[in-house]
């Protein structure tokens, strides 16, 4: 077990129950989990499982019913709403599955987006490498609706790394994407992990999407139910076919 | 499909409400316009009936008002009297501008009510009643009006001055008060001052005459034999008319004031519909942008395009209907606010219920339903045109109407909006209203023309606002700012409101202003005398020899003027006296001199050549008296800023009119005297004459100014209706923004924009949606503004001026309708659930 110290971001004991008496749902029961700097997590489960509960609660979105959630060193319930959203904005990176990007915003001014809302300076270097390594250095006076969804995507990735948080969360991020361009924006994220350093959470139900990366988490019905260490797609595949028994 | 419009607009009640209020405040205002000039009349004519009730006949002057009916003679009142069967008869005098002086030395306002000086018989066919007191029986006795005793510092017993035009400053005994009404008090403006009737003839300056003798006839008599009778007795310009007629032309006598006064009312009404018009059109455009999905799956799921054009026309019918019925409503209360208004600025109104009639409810309906059906129309023809396909394209949103196609259409219409101001501007018309017709038809085109070609300018001029708006906002301003620019015709057709308003705003004060600095620059250049003594009327008699016999003042010159005819027309012939004329004003002629020598004339250059006369010429005037003369043309002058076409010497004048009265006096102090001294004397001599006003250049400036300023002001306030209707629009149309834009204002805070910046980000591009308005507004009131100033003879508006303070006032006002605009959907976009908005 790793000191508490180390952890990117991690619950303790995290439950989350919407509605009261009969139409109660327990989303998250009692998950303590913490994940690793510079490591790349997917969280798995079918759909009603939590996973998507779990990545808001721990990025301080949606709060807890009951238990702890940790960003560092930082615990999120004790936060003011304006402090999680500067948290938010200095901590943490976010990839959705679609509509990532301010229509309104040229490509470079959505991945300093986050920088510029929090009047910080921008690491130029730091900028024109991820940039750089995306493959979007001849696309950045673009606007959103002048690029292709995988364009959009890996834009919506940079924007995530702009500001080196300490833990990216992902939503789907290949869920609009056909299997080759999803592929792309996967192995990118992966080399963000393995050369730069970041620490990506990411919530899927693609196998395929799983198997790049560095551990698996499975949940199911807000519970955690098996983990997996340096997955491939078949066994992902495999553990999920398995996984009501 | 009737059933899913509905459901729809329960479901979204505050877009509803928005799009309502716009239509709800137009039908406010005509309801209101309708209702108390309906009002005003029906009290008038319950009044006038009452007062008359107590006359079966009545004999006065024939002619078509006071002014112009002579006076009956006197010994008339004993001759009716000897007709078998009369009962009652009571010779009236009246006269305006009758002042009595209070215990404070203070009198009546030039602008409050008129003051009448009266004849009290004590009849009660006459309608007054005594209040306290005794009526006047003695020759040195008056009485006053209870409104009149009570505003002013008067004790019954008392000896006070009065002052009548023919009859000079007197002195009398105050021995009562009455009022006007036997039944119930009927307050119609005027104030009365009564005197015993030979005294009233002879103060008020009809000696052994009368204006009216009221008549009552025993009920068993043959009225009709009775009146043929009396008219027997008459002279020629005499007539008896029944107490219903008397009372009818009473009415009648007012209903050129309620036509216009409703005219004033419905011309505001109109532009704010007109501004709604806009507003409407725009909320549903935006509305159908956002349902274009919805739109699109009923499509495909099989409604027919007739059948979507019908559901939105169909929630315009409701929201017409609706905003109808509340602004009947609040029209009726908007009627009592109007009349107490009117009140306060000393306007008297008689106490009646408000009359609703069918005309008023009818006018409602059809501006509150046909204004927003008209303006729904171009939206739901879009909305028809959605393709089934659109319900599954992952963009969607209507297309906006081609940069080309707008700019032919619109250039079109600017066109025909410019030719129309310009010929109501600059066209010859024989009367006012079809040239105000015109005017209206081109500005009304000019606007559409600007509502249609804006949204061109959206992206420049956004872009200037902007750029400041960016430097200082930070990453919320430039989200603003592009925020303003990614839907121009959104954007345009919600500034175009403000446009409107603050043109029509900037169009009246520009005017305002030149007409200011207009009469600024003719008195500072030409009037050389240092005071200036007026009344409201003319001035009381005496008045121009007491002034002239002060030996502090020295020079000194005399206005006058009434209608005569010149080649079967009416002019206005001015009195001026030519021997003093030219030492207080520069009145220079360009040809020719002010001749003293008797029959003599000068003529503006214009008028002359209008005539084809020139110097040495004759010009025949035929006077009132009946008189024709020819006077020789002395002289032509090319400014006619202070005079009119014809004038003649005061010498003449006073001949020919057979009229000593003179409208204004000014002077000069004399040689050696100081200003203060020469004001003092002045000051001291007119003491007595509290309607007078003596003024230095200085005052008699600020007075106009003043005047000009208040009705401005008024003006401006009803014009201002239409930046509120701006607000309401600029409120709506932020609000259906923030609620398209919810999933991408979700995205913003996920990444960390705060609660702050995202309500800031709303207010600056609701700042950036108004000062666009502004400035098209305000550039569009300077093209206006001049073109009109242009349009308006030089001698009432010589060139234009343009306060650039109170145009940068008006910029300043439109940022804060913005930021107040802004206040709710800030607050609405920043209390956004980041949850629901990312996964919605």
């Amino acid at each position: 077990m790793q000191t508490t110290t180390t952890m990117a971001a991690r619950t303790e004991g995290a439950s989350k129950i919407y509605g009261t008496g009969d139409t109660e749902v327990r989303a998250l029961d009692d998950v303590s989990i913490g994940f690793n700097p510079s490591q790349f997590t997917a969280i798995m489960g079918p759909s009603g499982s939590g996973k998507s509960t779990l990545m808001h609660t721990l990025a301080g979105l949606d709060p807890l019913t009951t238990g702890k959630t940790f960003i560092g060193d930082v615990e999120l319930g004790s936060l003011s709403e304006k402090d999680l959203t500067l948290l938010r904005r200095q901590k943490v990176g976010f990839i959705f599955q679609a509509f990532n990007l301010i229509p309104t915003l040229s490509a470079i001014e959505n991945i300093t987006l986050p920088v510029d809302l929090a009047k910080g300076q921008i690491d130029k270097a730091w900028v024109d490498n991820v940039v750089k390594t995306v493959g979007l250095a001849d696309r950045t006076s673009h606007r959103p609706d002048e690029l292709s969804g995988g364009q959009q995507q890996r834009v919506a990735v940079a924007r995530a790394l702009a500001s080196k948080p300490e833990i990216i969360f992902a939503d789907e991020p290949t869920g609009n994407l056909d299997s080759k361009t999803g592929g792309e924006i996967l192995d990118f994220m992966r080399s963000a992990v393995r050369e730069l350093g970041q620490t990506i959470v990411m919530v899927t139900h693609d196998a395929v999407a799983a198997s790049y990366s560095d551990r698996v988490v499975f949940l199911a019905d807000g519970k955690i139910v098996d983990e997996m260490a340096n997955p491939t797609a078949d066994a992902v595949f495999d553990r999920i076919k398995n996984l009501g028994d | 499909m009737l059933n899913l419009t509905l459901r729809g607009l329960l479901k979204n009640k505050i877009r509803f409400l928005l799009t309502s209020l716009a239509v709800v405040l137009g039908v406010t205002f005509v309801v209101a316009a309708f209702v108390v000039t309906d009002g005003l009349r029906s009290t008038f004519t319950q009044v006038s009936s009452d007062i008359y009730s107590t006359q079966d006949f009545n004999v006065r002057g024939t002619g078509e008002n006071d002014f112009e009916r002579s006076p009956v003679p006197g010994e008339l009142v004993d001759q009716i009297t000897a007709i078998p069967g009369v009962t009652n008869v009571s010779g009236y005098v009246e006269a305006d501008q009758t002042y009595p002086i209070d215990d404070d030395g203070e009198t009546a306002e030039p602008f409050g009510p008129p003051r009448f000086g009266i004849s009290w018989s004590g009849n009660p066919i006459d309608n007054f009643l005594l209040l306290e007191g005794e009526g006047p029986d003695e020759p040195d006795e008056f009485a006053l009006d209870q409104n009149f005793f009570d505003d002013f510092n008067f004790t019954i017993g008392e000896t006070y001055s009065v002052i009548s035009e023919a009859g000079g400053l007197e002195e009398f005994t105050l021995t009562g008060t009455f009022r006007f009404g036997i039944e119930e008090e009927v307050s119609v403006g005027p104030v009365f001052v009564a005197f015993e009737p030979e005294t009233a003839q002879r103060f008020l300056g009809l000696p052994d005459q009368f204006q009216e003798i009221a008549i009552a006839i025993d009920p068993s008599a043959n009225a009709d034999e009775v009146q043929s009778q009396i008219d027997a007795l008459l002279p020629a310009d005499a007539a008896v008319i029944t107490g219903e007629e008397a009372a009818e032309e009473f009415v009648e006598g007012f209903a050129g004031f309620f036509s216009a006064f409703r005219a004033i009312l419905l011309t505001f009404a109109f532009v704010i519909l007109f501004v709604s018009a806009f507003l409407i059109n725009n909320t549903f455009t935006i509305i159908i942008g956002q349902r274009i999905r919805e739109l699109g799956l009923l499509r495909a799921i099989g409604a027919t395009g007739r059948q979507v054009r019908q559901s939105v026309l169909i929630e315009a019918l409701a929201v017409g209907l609706v905003s109808t019925v509340l602004g009947t409503i609040f029209g009726l209360g908007a009627a009592r606010v109007l009349i107490w208004i009117l009140e306060r600025f000393g306007a008297s109104f008689p106490d009646g219920p408000l009359p609703l009639e069918l005309r008023t409810i009818i006018w409602a309906l059809v501006v509150g339903v046909v204004v927003t059906m008209v303006s729904a129309y171009i939206p739901a023809r879009k909305a028809a045109k959605v393709s089934p396909m659109e319900a599954l394209s992952e963009t969607g949103g209507l297309e906006e109407a081609r940069s080309g196609r707008r700019s032919i259409i619109g250039g079109l219409v600017a066109l025909a909006g410019i030719a129309g101001t310009l010929f109501g501007l600059f066209g010859s018309f024989d009367e006012a209203t079809p040239r105000l017709i015109v005017l209206g038809i081109g500005a009304v085109l000019s606007f559409i023309a600007v509502a249609i070609l804006s949204p061109l300018l959206v992206k420049p001029v956004v872009a200037l606002v902007g750029a400041p708006i960016s430097a200082f906002g930070a990453r919320a301003g430039k989200l603003a700012t592009s925020n303003a620019s990614r839907s121009p015709q959104r954007t345009a057709g919600t500034a175009v409101a403000l446009t409107i308003g603050l043109a029509l705003v900037s169009t009246v004060t520009i005017i305002g202003a030149s007409l200011k600095s207009t009469v600024s620059d003719a008195l500072s250049n030409t009037v050389t005398a240092d005071y200036i003594v007026t009344a409201f009327g003319q001035l009381p008699e005496g008045v121009v020899d007491e002034v002239a016999a002060l030996p502090e003042i020295g020079d000194l010159t005399v206005f006058a003027g009434d209608d005569a005819m010149i080649g079967g027309e009416e002019i206005y012939v001015e009195g001026l006296d030519f021997t003093t004329i030219t030492s207080l004003i520069n009145a220079d002629l360009s040809e020719g001199s002010y001749d003293n020598s008797g029959d003599q004339t000068v003529l503006f250059r214009d008028y002359a050549e209008e005539l084809g006369l020139g110097v040495g010429d004759t010009l025949e005037i035929t006077f009132p008296t009946g008189t024709t003369q020819g006077f020789t043309i002395s002289g032509i002058f090319d400014d006619n800023t202070f005079f009119d076409n014809v004038s003649i010497d005061f010498a003449d004048y006073q001949k020919y009119f057979e009229n000593d009265e003179v409208g204004a006096l000014i002077a000069s102090g004399a040689d050696g005297v100081s200003p203060e001294d020469a004001r003092a004397a002045l000051d001291g001599s007119l003491d007595l004459y509290p309607q007078l006003s003596v003024q230095d250049q200085a005052e008699f400036l600020a007075e106009t100014e003043g005047q000009i300023d208040q009705l401005l002001a008024i003006i401006n306030v009803f014009l201002g209706l239409s930046v509120l209707i701006a607000l309401i629009g600029i409120v709506n149309t932020l609000t259906l923004s923030v609620f398209e834009r919810t999933r991408e204002l979700g995205l913003l805070r996920a990444v960390g924009m705060t609660r702050r910046q995202i309500r800031r980000m709303v207010r600056w591009e609701s700042v950036i949606v108004a000062v666009f308005g502004a400035v098209l507004g305000i550039g569009l009131g300077v093209l206006f503004g001049w073109a009109i100033s242009d349009a308006i003879p030089d001698d009432i508006v010589a060139s234009p001026t343009f306060p650039i303070g109170q145009l940068i006032i008006f910029v300043i006002a439109a940022v804060i309708v913005g930021l107040v605009a802004a206040i709710l959907p800030a607050r609405r976009a920043a209390r956004l659930n980041i949850l629901d908005a990312i996964s919605s």
